[in-house]
């Protein structure tokens, strides 16, 4: 298993040293920072019983064609879902490995990044592996700046002329914890 | 279903596509008509490009009933021997390929001209091959055509060739943009000659060389651009390899066909009144996927041999 203690200490030292500007941003920064304790000290999770699943998905193939609005709604559907409700076929295991990693790769080349984020942690939570995916993660760590925030999003903000606010960082970094949590 | 049954429909479907392609192809026969002008040679390789479908055409000819075989081989050969287009070859030496590749793919089914043959020799008197500054996959392209109109009597060191292109050296697909999908592409085609020769390279080489191109695959079908999809499956219909995203990607492919045969270039591309030179690039690529896939499927099934 690949280590990501560096980048997540980078992000822990953001994380402290950040001063929230309201409640929302007081609970990111306290969820960002179990994160990271959960990443680092792995041992401390409580492992549950393996539930039944209650869906099982298929076709992955056809989740190529679907469009980021419903294919961000399965993606954070099966993160959010309690562990083991999403189940695949055996048999479709590498396909699924495939198909998102590749989807994931595809979103990277145009620097949607959260997509990338959303489809990792799907994937992760669906127990898969495929060189792709790997790719990907390490796309994902890439993002991350020396101060340990997520989120290469200068070019956006100047195109935009939105500021580039400590609560979005907040929220970017706050996903990518969450993936690498699944990840570790 | 039974597998025979199966593997009909499928044929059937392609053919069905294929033929649909060739009847728009042949109502715009007239527009491939190359305009001899240096300063814009986009009419040239329109005209080039359909005399490269006509000699795989020509092969998979018994599977299309559309094709009019003699009516395309009269088109390409009356303008190859307009002697507007035939001197140009001499007369412009800097874009002189886009004059000579129709007579190249001509003469790998048995055509000859004497005043070609002619120009041939004197591109080899001016040292033509050492003489051009092109991308590695373009100098495959050149060393491909001139192999395969049979005027070279060695084979060209592919595998030499092949390690100078973008597909050899890149280490994965996340770099790779519009431009590099098409050298990929167009190096595996040149590699095979669109199937009629297996890849001279590894198991692992072509293993790696299938991963990339299904995971571009992924990309192109994602952002739905028919055009480079088209492209890569062919690729892997002459890499032998249906996967599971083969299959999704050539769904997607074949349901992008315009009623009248013509093939859209990307999707959301608002039909127009004349659609042909935005259409008949893809459509070309459309004729090449068909063609190779069924070729590939008897491949398999041990009709070919």
């Amino acid at each position: 298993m690949r280590s990501y203690t560096t980048n997540i200490k980078r992000s822990e030292t953001w994380l402290q040293n950040i001063v929230p500007q309201n409640d929302q941003e007081e609970k990111l920064k306290q969820l960002g920072i179990l994160f990271c304790n959960r990443i680092i000290n792995p041992a401390d999770l409580q492992k549950e019983e393996p539930a039944s699943p209650q869906y099982v998905l298929q076709h992955p193939t056809t989740l190529i064609r679907m469009n980021r609005e419903d294919l961000f709604a399965l993606a954070q559907k099966i993160s959010l879902s309690e562990e083991d409700d999403f189940a695949i076929l055996q048999e479709e295991k590498g396909v699924w490995g495939q198909t998102l990693g590749g989807l994931a790769l595809s979103y990277a080349r145009s620097g949607d990044l959260i997509m990338v984020i959303t489809l990792i942690r799907a994937a992760a939570c669906l127990k898969l592996d495929h060189p792709w995916l790997t790719l990907a993660i390490q796309y994902l760590l890439s993002q991350q700046h020396s101060d340990g925030s997520f989120g290469l999003l200068e070019s956006e903000s100047a195109f935009s002329g939105i500021e580039l606010t400590q609560g979005i960082k907040l929220h970017i970094t706050i996903e990518a914890l969450w993936t690498i949590s699944k990840l570790s | 279903m039974h597998q025979t049954n199966m593997d009909d429909i499928q044929f059937n479907l392609l053919r069905n596509h294929a033929n649909r392609s060739i009847t728009w192809l042949d109502e715009n026969l007239e527009r491939f008509y190359p305009i001899v002008d240096p300063k814009d040679t986009s009419s040239l390789q329109a005209f080039s490009e359909l005399s490269l479908l006509y000699v795989y055409l020509a092969e998979w000819k018994d599977e299309f009933s559309a094709f009019p075989s003699k009516k395309w081989m009269d088109f390409i050969l009356k303008n190859i021997e307009r002697p507007d287009f035939a001197q140009m070859a001499r007369k412009r030496p800097s874009i002189t390929f886009s004059f000579i590749l129709p007579y190249l793919m001509m003469r790998s089914i048995g055509y000859r001209s004497e005043y070609y043959e002619d120009t041939l020799k004197f591109l080899d008197e001016w040292a033509f091959f050492r003489s051009i500054e092109v991308v590695p996959y373009r100098v495959l392209d050149l060393e491909f055509m001139y192999w395969k109109s049979g005027y070279r009597e060695q084979d060209p060191n592919w595998i030499h060739l092949f390690n100078q292109t973008l597909l050899a050296r890149c280490k994965d697909p996340l770099f790779l943009d519009d431009e590099a999908a098409y050298s990929i592409t167009h190096t595996l085609f040149y590699l095979t000659d669109f199937g009629n020769h297996p890849l001279i390279l590894s198991n692992m080489n072509s293993n790696r060389m299938t991963d990339i191109v299904e995971c571009l695959l992924v990309h192109y079908l994602r952002v739905q651009n028919w055009d480079i999809l088209g492209e890569l499956l062919i690729n892997l219909n002459v890499l032998s390899q249906q996967s599971p995203l083969y299959k999704e990607a050539a769904k997607g492919f074949l349901q992008a066909w315009n009623e009248d045969g013509s093939v859209p270039p990307k999707a959301l591309f608002r039909k127009e009144k004349d659609d042909f030179w935005t259409c008949y690039h893809t459509t070309l690529v459309g004729m090449l996927f068909c063609g190779t896939a069924i070729k590939n499927n008897k491949l398999k099934k041990g009709v070919l041999s």
